[in-house]
């Protein structure tokens, strides 16, 4: 939006107006028409009339006036400038005051129809249970193992908190786990804690399940192309660590390489040298799985693609198939190809 | 958020107004000549810029509005957060004179021009 008064250069006319009235101003400040806001005004009403006006629309009075000059060139702003704009009074400053709250309780409620904070909530939510899962999941298998010392506990990790949830004493989780039973038993109250946990690491992992389907379908909805390129949740991680799609859309493709690597980018500008990729990035198996000489290349590569891809998302391109992310993947292959060996040190 | 320090004193309420918290109230305790003279004029209008949930904005309500606005003062108080916007529109509804406004104070507001049409006393961020 301009601040400068918008003057139409073949007349000089000029639609100014606010919440009250309308009216049609040539250069020199004549008024050659005015419309009033002339049906019942309440607080409501005219948080309706803000809540417009905020959006860079016309008021009704300012449409009517429009129409009647074609030629006049609609200012938004202009009535703040002008030095003959009647002021508000008394009876209408008091309405304005109630409107402001109505208008700004309305815009906290819109807030939720903004997919992006709808995102951050959910990828937040699934990350902090996350945390409390790998936490929770690794004492369970611990404290199952001291009791249960012939427990593969590699092997059969997924299956002790479910067993030890499922079963009513340290020896029949024995049995369902098919070893022999624990030298020394836990003590009653000890096993029902101890069950107690189990149940809980059975129902986190169910529970984060369920959250990062969510996710996956959120981001499949909402970024389509990068859910395709990089995986969904990979995809709605991006975005929730740019702020917002928007935000990840305008992002260059070098920052976007390097979203999640917070602590490398920071020691890089005291001098260490620059991160290849960020942790989502890295978490591609194309990147992951590839030998370390190669990974800076790839990575530059795939945050060129997906910069491309959020953009198509964003601006309302068209969302890739996906035989065009079948041939970027085959692009990251011949990259790797291209170079088998390791660079030559000390040159 | 701890509870905030009031102390009374007949009529008068005193409330804690914390230099550390508050950009204006640490400007006013390191300010070298009249400390007054920062604050806007009592009774006059002013944009807040970025008032968040509005500990410092009641503070300058306080001066400018008085309990009960007494004084016929305005305070406008912007911010671009709907999380802060909430306990701001709850703060306001206690206090004449206090207006919020949801919205990104780098665009122009069509909605604000209105009410500050008349002098404007303060703007800060």
């Amino acid at each position: 939006m301009r601040l400068k008064p918008v003057v139409n250069p073949a007349t000089g006319v000029r639609l100014l107006f606010d919440w009250r009235l309308a009216r049609v101003v040539d250069a020199n400040g004549v008024v050659f028409d005015e419309v009033v806001w002339s049906g019942k005004r309440s607080s409501g009403a005219l948080a309706d009339r803000l809540f417009d006006l905020q959006r860079g629309r016309l008021s009704p009075e300012a449409r009517l006036l429009s129409q009647r000059f074609p030629e006049a060139k609609a200012d938004g702003l202009g009535a703040m400038s002008d030095v003959d704009w009647p002021s508000l009074d008394d009876e209408e400053s008091k309405m304005f005051e109630a409107a402001a709250p109505i208008l700004a309780k309305r815009g906290v409620a819109n807030a939720a129809g903004d997919t992006d904070r709808r995102l951050d909530m959910l990828v937040s939510a699934a990350a902090e249970l996350r945390a409390a899962w790998t936490t929770s999941e690794a004492r369970c298998i611990e404290w199952t193992g001291l009791f249960l010392a012939e427990v593969d506990l590699d092997a059969q990790r997924a299956d002790i908190p479910a067993a030890v949830a499922g079963a009513d004493s340290m020896e029949s989780a024995a049995a369902e786990l098919g070893v022999n039973p624990p030298v020394h038993s836990p003590s009653e109250a000890e096993w029902q804690v101890l069950h107690d946990h189990a149940h809980g690491v059975v129902d986190l992992t169910a529970r984060l399940d369920a959250h990062e389907e969510a996710i996956r379908v959120m981001a499949h909805q909402y970024s389509p192309s990068l859910a395709a390129l990089i995986g969904p949740l990979g995809a709605a991680r991006l975005i929730v660590l740019a702020g917002g799609r928007e935000r990840l859309a305008r992002m260059p493709s070098g920052s976007l390489q390097v979203l999640g690597a917070h602590a490398a980018m920071a020691a890089h500008r005291r001098g260490a040298p620059p991160p290849k990729h960020g942790a989502i990035l890295f978490s591609m198996p194309q990147i992951s799985r590839s030998p370390r000489w190669v990974r800076g290349k790839i990575a530059r590569f795939l945050a060129g693609k997906a910069s491309i891809a959020v953009r198509c998302d964003h601006f309302g391109g068209e969302t890739w198939t996906a035989e065009q992310v079948a041939e970027i993947h085959q692009e990251t292959e011949a990259i790797k190809a291209k170079f088998p060996h390791p660079p030559k040190r000390g040159r | 958020m701890g509870a905030e320090r009031r102390k009374r004193d007949g009529r008068i309420e005193w409330r804690r107004w914390d230099p550390t918290r508050s950009k204006v109230a640490a400007s006013l305790m390191r300010c070298k000549g009249e400390a007054g003279e920062l604050l806007p004029e009592v009774g006059s209008t002013c944009l807040y810029l970025g008032a968040s949930t509005g500990s410092t904005v009641s503070h300058i309500h306080d001066h400018v509005c008085g309990a009960g606005n007494h004084h016929g003062g305005k305070v406008v108080a912007v911010d671009i957060s709907p999380r802060m916007m909430r306990d701001l529109v709850r703060l306001a509804e206690s206090r004449e004179g206090l207006i919020p406004v949801l919205g990104d104070a780098r665009l122009p507001m069509v909605s604000l021009h209105i009410c500050l049409r008349k002098r404007v006393g303060c703007t800060r961020t």
